[in-house]
C-alpha cells in the first residue's frame, strides 16, 4: 500500500532542487493559503502577490519551517498574515473596516438564491467583519485550523480565538439572518 | 451551564473544540432548552451558507509565478557546471550560510583567538597555550609580628607575575602547624638569625596572575 509522502519529506526534496516534491506541496496548499488571503484582502492581485511570497519562503528558506512547532499549513498562513498585515499597514486599513455592506442585507433572500448570489453576500458580510474577527473566522471555517493553530497563526491564545469566533459568528448572523433562517426552516423540514 | 454560557460554547461545539466534560455540559443544556437548540440550528445555517461560497482560486498565472521562484532558486545546482562532491559537499551541502561568508566567520574567530593571545600576553595573562612549569621561589623576611595581617607572596611567573591562590600568611601558618592541609601550593619556613625563610612551590595553574610585577613579600593587603 503506497502512502502520500508526509509535508516533510516533500519539503526536504523540494529543498534538493526537486522540482516534482515542490509541486505536490504548492498544490497541496495553493487554494488554502490564496484562499485565506484573497478573504483577508478581497482584491485577487494582491492575494497572488502573498500567496507567491508564502511560498517564496518555502523556496529559499526551508529550514525556518520547524515541522515540531507547527503544521505546514500553519506555517504558510503565518507567513501569509505577515504579508497581509503588511499590506494592510501600508493601506492604513489595519483599522476595524466600516460596514458599508449592511444595507446589502434587507433583501429578501428568497429571491437571491443562485449560488453565486449567495457566496457574493457571504463573500461581502466576512469583509464586513473587523479583521481580527475575520482572520480567525477564515482559518477555521475555509483553512479548517484548530483552535490552537489559529492561535498559533495569529500569535494570541485559544481563549481569545474562541471569543473572536463567537463575536464573528454573531456578527455574521446578523447580517445573514434571512438566509440562516431559511437555513433553519430547511433543517427543521429534514 | 445557563443559555448565554451555552450559546457561547454552541460554536465550538460545531467545530468539535470543546472537552469531553464541556461537551457533556453542552449537550446536556441543549437537551431540555429550546431556546438554545433553535440557536444551535442558526449557528448550522451560518456555517452552511459560509461553505456555500465558492472557494477564490488563484490564476494560473501565480503557479507560473512560484514555479519560477522554484527554478530560479534551483537553477545553478541544475546547470551541472560545478557539482561539489565529496567532503565539500558533506560540510557545506545542508548549510544556508554563504561560503564567503563562512569563509570570513573562520578568518575572524582565528583573528579574535589570535588577537586575545597577543593580549594576554601583553597584560601578563598566562594562557593555557604554555606548560604549567612548577615554580619554586625562595624569599627570606624579617619575623612576623604575631597577629600580622594576611602575607601574599608574589612569584614572577612566565608571561607576568603571578601568587599562589589563597596565598596568605594565615592559610601558610595554619599549613606549618598541621591545622590545614596544603591545598594548591606548599609553603616552607624555616627560622634563620636573618629571619624566616619561606620557599612556596605550585603547579603554574594554582597561580592567579597579577598585573603589577616583581617578586616580594608583601604584608597587608595587596599593596
Amino acid at each position: 500500500m503506497a502512502f502520500a509522502p508526509t509535508d516533510q519529506e516533500l519539503l526536504a526534496a523540494a529543498a534538493q532542487g526537486d522540482e516534482a516534491a515542490f509541486g505536490q506541496l504548492y498544490l497541496r496548499y495553493r487554494n488554502r493559503v490564496y484562499g485565506f488571503a484573497q478573504h483577508m484582502l478581497g482584491a485577487p492581485a494582491l492575494a497572488e502577490d502573498v500567496t507567491h511570497e508564502a511560498f517564496l519562503v518555502l523556496i529559499q528558506h526551508p529550514q525556518r519551517y520547524q515541522a515540531a512547532r507547527a503544521s505546514l499549513l500553519t506555517f504558510l498562513c503565518a507567513v501569509a498574515r505577515h504579508h497581509i498585515l503588511q499590506h494592510l499597514r501600508r493601506q492604513g486599513r489595519c483599522a476595524p473596516e466600516p460596514d458599508e455592506t449592511a444595507e446589502l442585507w434587507n433583501v429578501d433572500p428568497l429571491d437571491e438564491l443562485l449560488a453565486h448570489e449567495m457566496s457574493e453576500r457571504v463573500t461581502a458580510a466576512l469583509a464586513a467583519l473587523p479583521l481580527a474577527q475575520r482572520e480567525v473566522l477564515v482559518l477555521r471555517e475555509y483553512q479548517e485550523l484548530s483552535y490552537a493553530e489559529i492561535a498559533t497563526v495569529s500569535e494570541t491564545d485559544v481563549n481569545v480565538v474562541k471569543a473572536r469566533l463567537y463575536r464573528a459568528r454573531q456578527a455574521l448572523a446578523k447580517r445573514l439572518a434571512s438566509y440562516v433562517a431559511v437555513g433553519v426552516a430547511e433543517g427543521v423540514k429534514r | 451551564m445557563n443559555c448565554q454560557s451555552c450559546q457561547i460554547e454552541l460554536g465550538a461545539l460545531l467545530d468539535d473544540a470543546l472537552t469531553a466534560a464541556q461537551r457533556a455540559e453542552a449537550e446536556s443544556h441543549l437537551a431540555h432548552c429550546a431556546a438554545c437548540r433553535v440557536e444551535l440550528a442558526e449557528q448550522r445555517a451560518l456555517k452552511q451558507a459560509l461553505h456555500s461560497a465558492a472557494p477564490p482560486l488563484p490564476a494560473a498565472s501565480l503557479d507560473a509565478r512560484v514555479l519560477a521562484a522554484f527554478r530560479q532558486q534551483h537553477a545553478l545546482p541544475k546547470a551541472g557546471a560545478v557539482q561539489t562532491r565529496g567532503w565539500r559537499a558533506w560540510l557545506f551541502g545542508s548549510l544556508s550560510v554563504p561560503k564567503p561568508a563562512l569563509a570570513l566567520a573562520v578568518l575572524g574567530v582565528f583573528g579574535a583567538v589570535m588577537a586575545s593571545y597577543k593580549i594576554g600576553e601583553i597584560m601578563g595573562i598566562q594562557l593555557p597555550i604554555k606548560p604549567p612549569p612548577v615554580l619554586v621561589y625562595n624569599q627570606t623576611v624579617k619575623p612576623a609580628v604575631q597577629g600580622e595581617a594576611a602575607r601574599v607572596v608574589y612569584v614572577k611567573a612566565p608571561g607576568g607575575c603571578a601568587r599562589p591562590a589563597r596565598a596568605t600568611a594565615h592559610h601558610q601558618l595554619a599549613v606549618l602547624e598541621n591545622r590545614q592541609p596544603a591545598a594548591r601550593f606548599e609553603t616552607q619556613a624555616s627560622v634563620s638569625e636573618a629571619g624566616f625563610d619561606f620557599t612556596t612551590t605550585a603547579p603554574a595553574e594554582h597561580f592567579e596572575p597579577v598585573k603589577d610585577p616583581g617578586v616580594r613579600i608583601i604584608k597587608g593587603g595587596n599593596q
